[in-house]
This record gives C-alpha cells, sequence and structure tokens, in this order.
C-alpha cells in the first residue's frame, strides 16, 4: 500500500465516520468525477454514473431513504442536476466545499496527475471502473433501479 | 415533516417518519428513521401505516428479547 493508497482509504473512513450525509454524497460526486475526469471518460462536469440511490446508500453506510433526500437538496439548491443517469454538476466550487475535497487528496495537483489518479481512484471505494463508467463492486446487488 | 416518536416501557425504541412527497412512490408511508436497541435494523424497513409499524416494532421487541 503506499502513501496514495492510504491517504484514500483514510479519507473513506473519515466520511463514514465524521461527515455528514450531505458532505459524504458531495465528496463521492467529486472524487469520481475528478478522477474519471484525469482518465478521460469524463468532461464538462457530467460523467456516467449508472448507480441506484440504493447502491449509494450502501455504499455510503446511509438509508435510501436519506441519499434521496441529499439528492433533493443538491438539486433544490442546483448543485447538482440529473440528465437520466448522468448526474450534471452545475456548482462545482460549492460541491467541492461541501465535500471538503481539495484537489491535493485526489492528487490532481501532482506532476502526474493521469497516472497517479488512474490507478488509485477505486481500489478502496466500493466501486471499480469498468470500461471507463464507474461500477458497483458489490456482488450482493446489483443496479438495477434509477434515480 | 411528521413524525412520531415510539417508546415502550418507558423507553424510546424508534422514531418513525412519514416520507413526503419528493420519496415518489413511497411518499405518505413511514420510514422508521432510527431504531434502539432491538428495533435498530441495517435496512430500516418502511410501513403503509403506523398500524405496520407498531406490529413490527413489536415484533423486533418481542423476538430480541
Amino acid at each position: 500500500m503506499t502513501l496514495i493508497d492510504a491517504g484514500i482509504f483514510r479519507e473513506w473512513m473519515v466520511g463514514l465516520g465524521r461527515r455528514s450525509a450531505f458532505e459524504q454524497v458531495a465528496h463521492l460526486f467529486c472524487e469520481l468525477y475528478l478522477k474519471l475526469q484525469s482518465a478521460g471518460v469524463a468532461g464538462s462536469c457530467r460523467c456516467e454514473f449508472p448507480l441506484t440511490q440504493i447502491d449509494l446508500a450502501e455504499a455510503l453506510s446511509l438509508t435510501d431513504v436519506h441519499v434521496n433526500r441529499v439528492l433533493k437538496e443538491m438539486c433544490g439548491r442546483s448543485l447538482v442536476t440529473l440528465r437520466g443517469n448522468m448526474p450534471v454538476i452545475e456548482a462545482w466550487d460549492e460541491l467541492l466545499q461541501a465535500a471538503e475535497l481539495t484537489r491535493r487528496t485526489c492528487s490532481l495537483g501532482s506532476e502526474q496527475p493521469q497516472q497517479r489518479a488512474v490507478r488509485c481512484p477505486f481500489a478502496y471505494s466500493p466501486f471499480e471502473l469498468r470500461q471507463g463508467v464507474p461500477t458497483w463492486r458489490a456482488t450482493s446487488s446489483s443496479p438495477t433501479g434509477s434515480w | 415533516m411528521e413524525s412520531h416518536l415510539v417508546f415502550s416501557d418507558g423507553f424510546l425504541v424508534a422514531v418513525l417518519v412519514r416520507m413526503s412527497d419528493i420519496h415518489g412512490d413511497r411518499a405518505g408511508m413511514w420510514f422508521l428513521e432510527a431504531g434502539f436497541g432491538p428495533v435498530d435494523h441495517p435496512d430500516p424497513p418502511t410501513f403503509a401505516n403506523l398500524d405496520e409499524a407498531q406490529s413490527w416494532v413489536e415484533w423486533r421487541l418481542e423476538c430480541k428479547r
């Protein structure tokens, strides 16, 4: 495990233990977007995100009812809009602030952003990258619903 | 937001919340927002009405006794 891996692992532990639901969802959106962008499979503040609210809830130790509330609040504050299964980040700076996420955390401020970001993003998250799309790693459930 | 505290023998065992319109086809149902002790559940259920919720809470208290 490298220092970067350990850093990502710590971020997830802090998120699950100390962040509010809103902050956790914001963090996940920002983290996934930044890493997909650096991998060249996302841009213009949008990315493919074929995950259900149930998947998000399970990944973040929340209930799907509460995830729904958070997403509605995000949409209500015009931070994010949903176009089908594709979330579009409308207010990047505000969402980043809510997530307490820095570019340094994402390793994107380094000299080799692509190499690092592509290697590490999903190592310790419940998602993995399949053909450029974040995919729920768990085998017990599969993304069948929609937002 | 409409909600109820559920007590058993004087102890708070659950918080039920009625789901609002933002929850689509589940609007109006009751959600186990929090359960305490034997009523806690990793996958909190929803109920069509309060009677159903009360039965479930009683069942949890009984089977975990």
